[in-house]
């Protein structure tokens, strides 16, 4: 009789346990992959190392991805001085979560411990380098070395934290987040999650516009999932209003629920095929033409990437400076291939040579059938090829090497992903094909000289050079193309948020559905 | 008896000693953990200035003396990672860890004992077929599947429990569940092996002859001298439980040591990873002297040789 009544109740408990296990009303649950490394207030500049972190801390200036336009948050207006400075009117007013004031000396000092050579953080190699020096209580100059037609751009990848954090308790800017954002960072649980609450003083409330959104939820909750389908099972179970970047199967097993469903917008992201120019056979540009019409991109991106890419001819999309309209993908066209490859032995290249064709372990969903599938359609084209996977240190080892000290007989290929957050071909360009790129296996002096011509412009001068640019590398088939990937969303049916082409993940942005 | 422990206890001193040196050499052998640190478009600058600031631009027998000597001191310095102290943020996470692995064993051992016991005691019956197939299931099973599958079942389609974090006892079902199922089959199958094997011994038909209750001669005779090798595979369950919570506790996002060790292992965050092999090591080694010192108690044979050598 014991054991029955005990039944009963257990029964009972799991019955009621569902309803009890709901997220909360007033919290947002965003399940992410990846935990940050540290809580330092730059990591903020993307959200996979800064999960949230634009809750806490904010811009001067940020992007209304309808228009393209830089427009104020923290900063409230700017003008250049001169070609390597900006003056920026500082919004007043606004306080830290500390209790300390939002000003011109404490922009400084954040922007300046940022970019600190002594710190040396990640966020000085993607922007380069700055400084900030008060010139006012509310007026802000920010500078660079040399002149930096984007400055306003990078200044959207530029959290400020607190100065007073630094000065009095420099050890906790690595794990208490310091901001004056819309939520105050809680806790940061190892392994499990970071809690945010809504700060009662933020500057924004009331001000939609102008604030780039309103508090609704009173927390945000980010926990680490790195199993993406363990993410989209708690969307599904009710558990997070969000899982980040899931898999096109998963896409389509959301899209089929009552509960949830499923978001994807183009990303900065490309799907690149690097090639070692200076080899016997790749330095042939009718063999690098042949390798790309080889490649059935709507085949891989249909039946691979679930639809969940967009194919290309060029390594930045048409947000970018420098991106062409003009510039179609290289189309599948195996006949013309053959002729090429043909064409390239009887002047004695040697195409039968054998090609290595490298990715970086899980470096996106889908990326071990994507190599098969290229080693495939080159087979066909009686190429010799094998395929190598790489850890990151692996893979850093042979994608972080220039032209220079490639040895000719390797003949490597690389699959990669470039994302261009800078919304700027020229960046790209310096990385992976300029002559000294520290990534770069590709060398024109015509391009490069276009390349430098097109460093100290700006605007409409600026986008047209980097075009003709781009034109250059991509009749030199300069890198192959697969395309613009998409990233997609489980997103629970109770919340409304609509995905922007930054991806990020901001509470200010998310409201409870209806 | 006493002689003996002070022979393991320093045998366990030299076996973490030999681990150690093990991680420091592996970890800088076997590629630049500053590149990964710093990512693959950073300036050789920037690679030399982390460098520098990591002590890893120092002659490796330097490196290495440092090392000891700050292990000895149990000073694993400051994580690459997570930028606080490895040690205590690895102590942190123990308890998530032995929660977890503790409610594996506590559920793996007497279901495995129970299933392998019945299964002996009717050998080739209904039961026995059923417990082979779920002892061979546990003992084949991948860990991430069976994980994946529990949440689809159980969160997903029937709303019970989570998909995955920590903390109530609704977090903690489905990963207990995944990680006590390969302890169980192999316990399962090494308990009706010993107890086949006992079962079929004289004394168990003395027994049986001079008319103790089946219950006696079952229970308190052959299942306590078959616990001897059941003995044996539970302490290296126990470290094989270590090893199947880095995929488990992935997988549901539990935070604890196995997690860690991955995604320490990830960002080559060496100080952490040496942090973690030394707590996991004395975790083993503390273990092994535990299931040494049952022995003695289940077999007065191995208590007559342990004092025999002191």
């Amino acid at each position: 009789m014991l054991h029955r009544k005990t039944l009963l109740i257990v029964i009972l408990l799991l019955l009621l346990l569902p309803a009890a296990l709901q997220a909360q009303d007033d919290t947002v649950v965003i399940a992410v992959g990846i935990e940050p490394v540290s809580m330092d207030a730059w990591r903020g500049f993307a959200e996979t190392g800064g999960p949230g972190f634009l809750n806490a801390v904010e811009q001067l200036v940020t992007r209304d991805f309808a228009s393209g336009e830089m427009v104020p948050l923290l900063a409230t207006a700017w003008e250049w001085v001169d070609d390597r400075t900006i003056q920026f009117t500082l919004r007043e007013g606004v306080s830290f979560h500390d209790g300390s004031y939002f000003n011109a000396p404490a922009a400084a000092a954040s922007i300046n411990h940022t970019f600190d050579p002594e710190n040396a953080f990640d966020l000085l190699d993607f922007v380069g380098s700055m400084s900030a020096e008060a010139v006012g209580d509310y007026t802000l100059n920010v500078s660079t070395p040399e002149p930096d037609p984007i400055l306003l751009n990078k200044m959207y990848f530029v959290p400020i934290g607190s100065a007073q954090q630094l000065m009095d308790d420099p050890d906790s800017y690595h794990t208490n987040l310091i901001g004056t954002g819309p939520y105050r960072f809680v806790e940061w649980s190892s392994g499990e999650s970071i809690t945010y609450e809504v700060n009662p003083d933020w500057w924004g409330h009331g001000m939609m516009d102008e604030a780039g959104g309103e508090v609704i939820f009173q927390r945000a909750v980010y926990r680490f999932l790195p199993e993406d389908q363990v993410r989209t099972a708690a969307v599904q179970a009710g558990e997070a209003h969000i899982a980040q970047y899931i898999t096109p199967e998963q896409c389509a097993e959301v899209s089929m629920s009552d509960s949830a469903r499923c978001e994807s917008a183009a990303s900065v992201e490309t799907i690149f095929i690097r090639m070692d120019t200076n080899s016997p056979m790749l330095g042939d540009v009718r063999v690098r033409r042949a390798l790309q019409l080889g490649i059935d991109k709507d085949l891989i991106i249909e039946t691979i990437l679930g639809g969940t890419a967009t194919a290309t001819g060029q390594i930045v999309n048409d947000t970018a400076l420098g991106h062409s309209p003009d510039i179609s993908p290289y189309p599948y066209d195996p006949d013309e291939a053959a002729a090429l490859l043909e064409a390239a032995a009887a002047d004695g290249v040697p195409v039968d040579m054998p090609i290595t064709l490298g990715a970086r372990i899980a470096v996106m969903p889908g990326i071990d059938e994507t190599l098969q599938a290229i080693a495939s359609m080159w087979g066909d084209l009686g190429l010799n090829v094998s395929i190598e996977f790489f850890d990151p240190e692996g893979f850093g080892q042979v994608m972080l090497v220039n032209i220079k000290d490639v040895p000719e007989e390797r003949n490597f290929v690389a699959v990669h992903l470039h994302g261009q957050e800078l919304l700027d071909y020229h960046i790209s360009y310096r990385f992976y094909f300029s002559c000294d790129g520290i990534l770069s296996v590709y060398c024109n002096d015509e391009a490069e000289a276009l390349w430098n011509a097109a460093e100290p412009l700006a605007g409409a001068e600026r986008d047209a050079t980097l075009q003709q640019l781009n034109q250059v590398a991509h009749d030199d088939v300069a890198a192959g193309y697969i395309g613009h990937l998409d990233f997609s969303y489980a997103v629970s049916n109770a919340l409304d948020w609509s995905l922007k082409l930054d991806h990020r993940l901001q509470a200010k942005e998310m409201s409870p559905a209806g | 008896m006493l002689a003996y422990l002070a022979r393991r206890l320093l045998q366990s001193v030299a076996v973490t000693f030999v681990v150690l040196s093990l991680v420091f050499v592996a970890g800088r052998i076997l590629g630049d953990p500053v590149r990964l640190v710093v990512g693959i478009e950073a300036s050789e600058e920037r690679v030399q200035r982390v460098r520098e600031q990591l002590n890893l631009n120092q002659p490796l027998g330097q490196q290495y003396a440092n090392f000891i000597g700050d292990a000895l001191s149990l000073q694993f310095g400051t994580s690459f990672w997570q930028k606080v102290p490895a040690l205590p943020r690895v102590l942190e996470r123990i308890p998530a860890t032995l929660t977890l692995t503790a409610a594996a064993l506590a559920l793996a051992l007497p279901l495995g004992i129970t299933l392998g016991a019945l299964s002996a005691l009717r050998p080739w019956s209904r039961i026995d077929r059923v417990t082979n197939v779920i002892s061979l299931g546990g003992v084949s099973i991948v860990e991430f599947w069976l994980a994946l599958m529990l949440i689809l079942i159980f969160p997903v389609r029937l709303g019970w429990f989570k998909t995955s974090g920590y903390g109530g006892i609704e977090y903690f079902v489905l990963p207990a569940l995944t990680l006590c199922y390969k302890p169980l089959g192999r316990i399962a199958q090494i308990t009706r092996s010993a107890m086949l094997d006992e079962l079929a011994k004289p004394y168990v038909k003395a027994a049986r002859a001079r008319g103790l209750a089946e219950r006696r001669v079952v229970f308190v005779h052959a299942l306590k001298n078959a616990a001897v090798p059941v003995l044996t595979i539970s302490g290296d369950e126990l470290a094989a439980l270590l090893n199947g919570a880095i995929i488990v506790e992935t997988v549901f996002g539990w935070p604890g040591i196995g997690r860690l060790t991955i995604q320490a292992l990830e960002r080559r965050d060496l100080p952490m990873v040496e942090a973690t092999v030394f707590v996991v090591a004395i975790f083993i080694i503390v273990t092994n002297l535990l299931v040494d010192m049952a022995y003695t108690w289940l077999n007065p044979r191995i208590r007559f040789s342990a004092a025999g050598d002191a």
